[in-house]
């Protein structure tokens, strides 16, 4: 990436001048040990209080705990990551440092990307501020890229946190830039890097993102079931009442809580599932620090959450950083895919594809499911009409996204498969039975 | 009841099934396939080496290895499907149906899935092994039956095969009147990559044992087939997909390849009505349906508005526009569609077939086919393959069908000859 | 970040970086109108933003008084529900060519041909135009929406080539019809392009209606204010160059098993000539551009069509679209009922030969701050609950132990400086809609009305490229301008809105 080389030392001899102006940034500051936020309201240091609890959910008498506001702080850098055949690839990605004390972040977040990114899951209505922090590049020391975070598909964004660079902007080494999201719409979205999204999205700059709706905390903190059910993929029952404005609680409804689709996108067992791919040679190519070649880009390696069947159904994959390119192994991809449910519950699978250039076709191979949502929404025409349908199978495109609930009343027990019928897409490079596949067990 | 691979054959014999069927209730039907070698020629003389399903059912198999394997279609209102199997393959192989219970009973190798459920084992050399497959619960849709053991490797060799589970009702897809149909046809879409089953056809025991090759990457279909058969092979009566007019035609449109198509109909939209055997409460009306691998989609082909009398020729052909030649259409996805009115009808007041002004049958328009046109009009000799003329219609090649012959007839069919279409 | 050669060439197409003073050259579909039209299938050469060009087939419109050149992709087709069209291709090229109308009531035969009638030799789905010769085509376009024509012989080489078009069938009028504006919205403006009067008075808050007058169908859940058209298609440069220079095609055949993309095109253009001026004098035969340019709450209607191979995911960052029409069919339970089936996508499949309409619309609406940073007076379409919100001042004291004193401010939070982040070409400093605020040097710059500018993209990425590189492609940004007030200079706005 010669191009860049002569613009960056500008950038790093400016960096070195200024004294750092950003910083992580959340309304209630300062970290609590015992887990959580404390307000700072006065910025002055003086702890005052906690997080509020969200609609007054303050893990009393049965009721979940959720703070009013939320904050993460992201690493954005370099990694390395193990396929399920054993090769070893340079990545660029995310990592989650929220936990970090700021004089050690660099320190433990420098070539520790992950695929796929931290998991961002949240409740709507929630407000959300996302720190991300630019680590540099540990391996590919004459890169000065910036990252940026794009909250893909949620409606309503503004250019500033909508991380796309060329409407806005990416943050540069060294630096730290919040993002505030006001999470108003429940669904199953993804994340992504939007700098140079080709070389930065194939490298591995993707994650899971997805927001529960508040029919959750309406049924949790009246200790009600719809449908059999206190957790839901969408809001799906008539007469939902919105949040007070201050949050503190739900307004009254103005009518009977229910209707004939109410609760029927509940669920028991919830696993989000993201499809990827890696064309090994370019990463390859890429931390020889030689041309990148997106023409001629074919992926070798498909992928569910970052990893090839049989990795997918297995334990957290450490890496060979090690003995591969002389960095400390660490968890590279600690995300599995296996679901397992008892027979009679229903399964929520949140499907999204952040391939670079490939369609899925992901197929389940016992009874059907039912597709209730698809790119952040329930499946409901402006009426009200309901467009779920049955299928066994979704033709999922890159930057899609499907929410599906497989009802497993029954289901013989055992194990199934949920893979992609795109048959060239079952392999790790030269390993066959392997790739975007994984399982799905009924006790 | 035996099963069929003509798709133009199907219609009367759903008849007779369905009919035969109704009184006796539910069913439980059980076929006998083999799984076995097989090669099949392409129409540019390349001959790839297969693997098949031969329906050996006593009484009603052929015993021949076909691609696509015989259709499975259950009498109405069946329930349970059995499937016994035979394998005669040097690699396991297992049946599975997406969207129909079966029992899940994986065989692991190497630490990773060989098998969705219980397999035949690889047969020793000259000899088979068995395994049997019990389907419950059916409903009626379209589906597709293939081989669970390596999936990426052995269905792309041609083990798969469409399954068709009807309702009780006759003449409709599921238990909705908005599913009817007149007439149906079970259309398989699939491809095939000759080095990649060449490579499969010789390694297949290394594949098994080593699991690290690289052929599933390099899959590169150059044939693509509808119903077993690419073009020009689709030309052929037997192959034609038949939709008459004024009808009703159910298309079973299934995927077995491992790409995804855009099956479209030149000039017709379809009313898409079930997908993977699951009946729509909101059809969609498209003209370029997307069936992706591995999926069943039920289109109403709606000729009611075309003219009882009317004679048509339509296209079906893959939009995603592949094909094996650059030099011509041999190897494309396209398929044909006769629409022609069926006994007890009228005769055609207008027809298009295309192949029309081929007055001697010698399978190409030329001069002589003028001179012998000429010659039965100055004979006032009638002769309906050589009636040409436009009657409403611009363009070539539609004739009143009355068989009248006149001047503009030679003239167009010299135009034919001339390739001035 | 963006090569400069892509910056060159954004300068190059004039997106969006001065006035020009040709009026319409943003923001509306181009197209031919009428019932009768003479068309030419000719070769042509288009060029990539790479400083390459590549020899396509494409259609010309010869109707006297035509544009006359070739052009990809083909003419846009304008015409109105009901009218039987004719159109007759004259074929300049050396092998048969024909044109398919999906969607349409064909008054003309659909019959495939056959070469001196042999089975195995088909030319053409539909009745051709031989070489030289000519074919005349009737239809009557019985329903409004969107579809396209193309060829229909020897597709895997003249689709690949360029021989198709868009076509829009508008529907016949419904008159007015008045459209409540939801009650968390302020006020439609009363001024520019919309109702009478001066420019932008003040806006009060709601309940109040707005009149819509275009629809894509016939039914007011198809209504528009403005329209722009999403075609896309893509070529392997080996392909053409095969097409162009192989001499011997029949002993040296292309094997299509390897055909690979790599230049992807919206409506005949790759990125950044996407966001160019129409009729720009350096693309002559690539006259349509995509640069969708809207004010808030305004009713954006997308024609969606994929005339290429391959599928594509087309992205719409800023909010999702309402999915209202797929192939020239509104989405409705019944005839009338209106698009009760649509569906909302921030991310549609574009499949080969399918066309989708959707409708997009941005207002900031739950945004959580006050898009317009606190301006007093409320603007059109404004989100009300967020207006002239603030936020308590906060810093993290957790790094330095000290606590500066931020001034209340209208942003959640507060934005690195300008040292710190690398900006793209249509940031305006500001992340508030209308104002602008500094910039990095020979940062910015190409976004002279303060708007929001959102990547419509596909989302498949290794699109975003021309020929290996980065950015290009399939890529265009979409724009949203803010409301003119009162005292603007309306010439920006006429010149990129008409
Ligand atoms: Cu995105
Ligand atoms: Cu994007």
């Amino acid at each position: 990436m010669k191009k860049f080389l002569t613009y960056c030392v500008t950038v790093a001899l400016l960096a070195a001048a200024l004294p750092a102006m950003a910083f992580r940034q959340f309304p209630y500051d300062i970290p609590n040990p015992a887990g959580g936020w404390i307000v700072d309201w006065a910025n002055d240091g003086t702890a005052t209080g906690t997080v509020p609890n969200f609609i007054g959910l303050d893990g009393l008498a049965g009721r979940p705990l959720v703070p009013a506001a939320v904050s993460k702080r992201l690493a954005a850098g370099d990694g390395y990551s193990k396929m399920a055949d054993g090769t070893g690839l340079y990545t660029f990605g995310f990592s989650d440092g929220s936990a970090d004390p700021e004089n050690l972040f660099m320190e433990r977040r420098t070539f520790k990307a992950e695929l796929p990114a931290p998991t961002i899951s949240y409740y709507e209505g929630q407000d959300y501020y996302l720190t991300l922090t630019n680590v540099g590049m540990k391996l590919r020391p004459d890169l000065f890229d910036p990252h940026s975070v794009h909250f893909h598909g949620f409606p309503q964004a503004a250019p500033v946190f909508d991380g796309e660079p060329m409407a806005s902007f990416g943050i540069r080494m060294g630096f730290d830039l919040t993002y505030y999201y006001n999470l108003v719409e429940p669904g199953t979205y993804l994340y992504h890097c939007h700098v140079e999204a080709t070389e930065h999205m194939e490298m591995g700059m993707l994650g899971n993102l997805y927001i529960k709706p508040r029919q959750d905390l309406y049924a949790q903190k009246n200790l009600l079931m719809f449908n059999g059910f206190n957790q839901f993929a969408y809001n799906d029952c008539n007469n939902l009442p919105s949040y007070k404005a201050d949050k503190s609680d739900f307004e009254a409804p103005a009518g009977v809580v229910g209707g004939t689709m109410c609760g029927s996108t509940g669920y028991d067992v919830e696993k989000a599932i993201q499809f990827s791919d890696f064309d090994a040679e370019f990463h390859k190519l890429h931390i020889a620090a030689d041309t990148l070649p997106f023409a001629d880009m074919l992926a070798s390696h498909y992928m569910l959450n970052g990893r090839g069947y049989p990795d997918t159904v297995g334990g957290p994959v450490t890496n060979n950083a090690s003995s591969e390119v002389g960095q400390p192994d660490y968890v590279s991809q600690p995300l599995d895919s296996k679901i397992t449910a008892n027979q009679g519950q229903k399964i929520l699978l949140r499907l999204s594809n952040l391939s670079i250039q490939n369609f899925a076709t992901l197929e389940f191979n016992g009874p059907a499911f039912k597709v209730v949502g698809k790119c952040a929404k329930l499946l409901r025409g402006p009426d009200g009409k309901d467009l779920s349908y049955f299928a066994n199978s979704v033709f999922i495109g890159p930057g899609e996204t499907f929410d599906l609930i497989l009802d497993t009343t029954g289901w013989a027990q055992g194990t199934y498969y949920f893979y992609s019928r795109n048959l060239n897409q079952l392999n790790n490079d030269q390993m066959e039975r392997g790739g975007a596949m994984t399982e799905i067990i009924i006790n | 009841m035996k099963f069929r691979i003509q798709p133009s054959a199907l219609a009367a014999l759903i008849t007779v099934c369905v009919t035969v069927s109704l009184p006796l209730g539910l069913h439980a039907k059980s076929y006998d396939l083999r799984a076995d070698t097989a090669s099949i020629t392409m129409p540019d003389g390349t001959v790839v080496p297969v693997w098949g399903f031969a329906d050996i059912t006593a009484g009603s198999g052929d015993g021949i290895v076909k691609v696509p394997g015989p259709a499975l279609d259950l009498p109405a209102a069946d329930t349970n499907l059995t499937i016994n199997l035979t394998n005669k393959l040097p690699v396991p192989v297992s049946i599975y149906i997406p969207g129909l219970r079966l029992a899940p009973a994986p065989a692991n190798v190497g630490g990773r899935v060989m098998s969705f459920t219980a397999h035949a084992p690889a047969a020793p050399a000259g000899g088979q092994t068995t395994a049997s497959f019990s389907f419950t619960g059916l409903k009626p849709g379209t589906f597709i039956y293939q081989s669970g053991s390596n999936p990426s490797a052995q269905i792309p060799m041609g083990l798969y095969g469409a399954v068709i589970v009807r309702p009780a009702a006759a003449n409709q897809a599921y238990n909705d009147a908005a599913s009817a149909y007149d007439n149906e046809q079970v259309v398989v879409f699939s491809e095939i990559d000759p080095a990649f089953n060449s490579y499969v056809s010789s390694n297949k025991t290394t594949i098994d044992a080593a699991h690290k090759i690289n052929y599933s990457l390099s899959y590169a279909p150059k044939y693509f087939l509808i119903n077993g058969k690419t073009y020009p092979d689709t030309t052929s009566p037997a192959s034609q997909l038949v939709a008459p007019p004024a009808r009703k035609t159910l298309l079973r449109l299934i995927n077995a390849g491992s790409q995804n198509h855009v099956p479209t109909i030149a000039g017709k939209p379809v009313r898409i009505i079930g997908e993977d055997g699951n009946f729509l409460t909101y059809a969609r009306n498209e003209h370029a349906p997307v069936l992706p691998a591995g999926k069943t989609l039920d289109a109403i082909l709606d000729l009611s508005s075309t003219p009882l009398t009317e004679g048509n020729f339509f296209t079906m052909f893959d939009r995603r526009a592949w094909r094996a030649s650059s030099v011509d259409t041999t190897g494309s996805m396209i398929a044909f569609i006769k629409s022609y009115p069926t006994a007890p009808d009228v005769p055609v007041s207008l027809d298009c077939n295309p192949f029309k002004g081929d007055m001697n049958a010698d399978g190409k328009i030329d001069i002589v086919d003028v001179m012998i046109l000429l010659n039965k009009f100055i004979n006032s000799t009638t002769d309906p393959n050589g009636d040409v003329t436009p009657v409403s219609l611009a363009g070539l090649p539609c004739g009143s069908g009355t068989g009248v012959l006149k001047l503009a007839d030679a003239m167009y069919v010299l135009q034919k000859a001339l390739d001035i279409n | 970040m963006l090569t400069r050669q892509f910056i060159k060439r954004m300068i190059l197409a004039g997106a969006l970086l001065t006035l020009f003073p040709l009026a319409q050259a943003y923001a509306f579909i181009d197209g031919i109108t009428g019932t009768s039209f003479q068309f030419a299938a000719r070769e042509g050469r288009l060029s990539t933003p790479d400083g390459g060009n590549l020899m396509f087939w494409g259609f010309a419109d010869i109707t006297p008084g035509g544009r006359s050149t070739v052009q990809y992709p083909g003419p846009t087709l304008i015409i109105n529900q009901g009218d039987t069209v004719t159109i007759t291709l004259a074929n300049e090229l050396n092998e048969p060519v024909s044109m398919m109308f999906p969607g349409m009531t064909m008054l003309s035969s659909t019959a495939p041909v056959f070469s001196k009638g042999q089975p195995g030799k088909i030319t053409s789905l539909v009745p051709e135009a031989a070489p030289r010769e000519t074919q005349t085509y009737r239809f009557k376009a019985e329903k409004p929406g969107t579809f396209y024509y193309q060829s229909a012989s020897n597709q895997a080489i003249q689709l690949r080539m360029g021989l198709f078009g868009a076509i829009v069938v508008r529907p016949g009028s419904l008159g007015a019809v008045s459209v409540t504006i939801p009650t968390y919205l302020s006020c439609p403006p009363v001024g520019h392009r919309e109702g009478s009067g001066g420019v932008n008075t003040i806006i009060s808050a709601a309940p109040c209606a707005k009149n819509f007058t275009t629809y894509a169908y016939g039914h007011q859940s198809s209504a528009y204010d403005r329209e722009f058209l999403y075609l896309a298609s893509e070529m392997d440069p080996k392909f053409q160059r095969w097409m162009e220079f192989e001499p011997d095609k029949i002993n040296n055949p292309f094997d299509f098993s390897t055909w690979k993309a790599n230049y992807w095109f919206i409506n005949g253009r790759n990125a950044p000539d996407t966001m160019g001026m129409a009729n720009a004098m350096n693309l002559p035969s690539q006259p349509y551009n995509c640069m969708p340019l809207f004010h808030p709450g305004e009713q954006v209607l997308i024609r969606i069509i994929n005339m290429g191979q391959d599928f594509h995911p087309l992205h719409t960052h800023g909010n999702h679209m309402d999915v209202i029409a797929e192939d020239g069919n509104l989405l409705q339970s019944a005839p009338g009922s209106g698009a009760d089936l649509s569906w909302e996508a921030f991310t549609v499949t574009m499949a080969p030969g399918k066309t989708f309409d959707a409708i997009f619309d941005w207002t900031g609406k739950g945004l959580g701050w006050d898009i317009y940073e606190n301006t007093a007076i409320f603007r059109p379409y404004e989100y009300i609950p967020d207006h002239l919100k603030t936020f308590t001042p906060f810093t993290s004291p957790v790094a330095s132990g000290t606590t500066p004193k931020l001034a209340a401010q209208g942003l959640p939070v507060i934005m690195p400086g300008i040292q710190e982040t690398i900006a793209g070409p249509n940031w305006s400093g500001s992340p508030f809609l209308g104002s602008m605020d500094a910039l990095p040097p020979g940062e910015g710059g190409f976004n002279p009305f303060s708007g929001f500018f959102y990547m419509w993209h596909s989302h498949a990425e290794r699109e975003l490229t021309n020929n290996d590189i980065f950015p290009g492609g399939f890529l265009t940004m979409a724009a949203i301008v803010p409301w003119p007030a009162t005292g603007d200079n309306l010439t920006i706005y006429d010149e990129y809105m008409p």
